[in-house]
């Protein structure tokens, strides 16, 4: 029988290596745009699963939402999530457009929101192989706008498979004149979960 | 046809996995947000009850507890017995369900977005097995929907971005 401080000590270093990932991976998107970008908020908290569309403003908000499965040594689930207006925002930045020209998400605009989701993913999931000396991949990257519950039900759905509760960890981002912000949502499965707590020291 | 102010309405939301019932006429029974999962409600219009469940898996293979109904094995018999409690009655229920889009065709997912028919599927399967007929149905394609009962009437909406509720 483990302790339970050794247990929650480990799920501090846990949460605090999927933290470092996703500075990464907002790192990865700051020069993908070419802007500084800062962490505004950073938590995680263990969440009921179907609460989780909560934290990106409730089941039937409009969001855009780019997904990328974790998969290799075990799997989990990322989401870049995006106000509508934020996304467009972002595809002309990356397409080297004045901020507003995009109108609409098309096939184009699209792409270049999931290469930033693709950029985000190896960035964390890079130095989560750092510090456990396993190696991960990410999924190709689904981009989908519409209500935020409609866009989080795959990962809930596998989460729920094997669990009640998701361990969330939220990071929100924003450049300093606010143009763009999103939210990086980090829901480790129960496997990845143990797989980290396992090996968290390994690799360093 | 407009639906009603919500606010009006005491709206019962059916979170992920929940068995709803009601037989307030002032109630609307709602899931919002359904990707690949469905909603599935049924009324008993003689009785006046209603009863909502928010379906997210195909099967339960064994798994049991008060978290299953959220498999379609599970939920979908659970809410029958629920409404039987209420005073429904089988022959008399008007089932209609909504939700298991396939939210995105993304190379490399297919697997994964596919959970919203088998959603379906097992969804049939399990109202072939009660012989319970379907009375509206809008699933499939790859949109979110909210869908709602009201429980006075038994009107069911499905409501989908960018685009007016229609009845089921």
């Amino acid at each position: 029988m483990i302790a339970q401080n050794v247990l929650d000590e480990q799920m501090k270093a846990c949460t605090q290596l999927v933290g470092e990932g996703s500075a990464k991976a907002i790192h990865g998107l700051a020069q993908m745009v070419g802007r500084e970008i800062q962490v505004s908020a950073f938590n995680a908290r263990r969440v009921p699963v179907n609460q989780a569309a909560d934290l990106v403003g409730g089941s039937e908000a409009l969001a855009l939402g780019v997904y990328l499965g974790v998969t290799g040594c075990a799997t989990g689930h990322m989401f870049m999530i995006y106000k509508p207006e934020t996304a467009l925002a972002l595809a002309d930045l990356l397409m080297g457009n004045p901020v507003g020209t995009t109108k609409s998400m098309a096939e184009m605009e699209e792409s270049a929101l999931g290469e930033v989701g693709n950029i985000m993913a190896s960035g964390f999931l890079n130095s989560i192989s750092d510090a456990t000396g396993l190696t991960f991949q990410p999924t190709p990257p689904a981009v989908m706008l519409d209500m935020a519950g409609a866009i989080l039900d795959v990962a809930m759905a596998s989460i729920l498979e094997e669990s009640d509760q998701a361990l969330v960890v939220e990071t929100n981002f924003t450049t300093e004149d606010r143009q763009i912000s999103g939210t990086l949502l980090i829901m480790p499965s129960p496997d990845l979960l143990q797989v980290l707590l396992k090996h968290i020291d390994k690799g360093r | 046809m407009v639906s009603k102010p919500a606010t009006k309405d005491a709206v019962i939301v059916v979170g992920l996995g929940e068995i709803r019932v009601s037989r307030d006429p002032a109630s609307v029974l709602t899931c919002l947000g359904l990707g690949s999962c469905i909603g599935l409600c049924a009324y008993d219009p003689v009785a006046k009850v209603a009863g909502m469940v928010h379906i997210v898996l195909p099967t339960s293979e064994g798994k049991d507890g008060p978290n299953a109904s959220r498999y379609a094995d599970v939920g979908v018999p659970t809410l029958l017995e629920e409404l039987k409690k209420l005073g429904a009655l089988s022959l008399r229920l008007v089932v209609k369900l909504a939700g298991g889009a396939q939210m995105s065709k993304a190379p490399g997912h297919q697997a994964t977005f596919q959970i919203g028919a088998r959603n379906y599927t097992a969804v049939q399967a399990v109202l072939a097995q009660h012989r319970i007929a379907v009375a509206g149905v809008d699933v499939g394609g790859n949109r979110g929907r909210t869908f709602r009962l009201y429980v006075d009437s038994g009107r069911a909406t499905v409501t989908t971005v960018g685009l007016e509720s229609k009845e089921l």
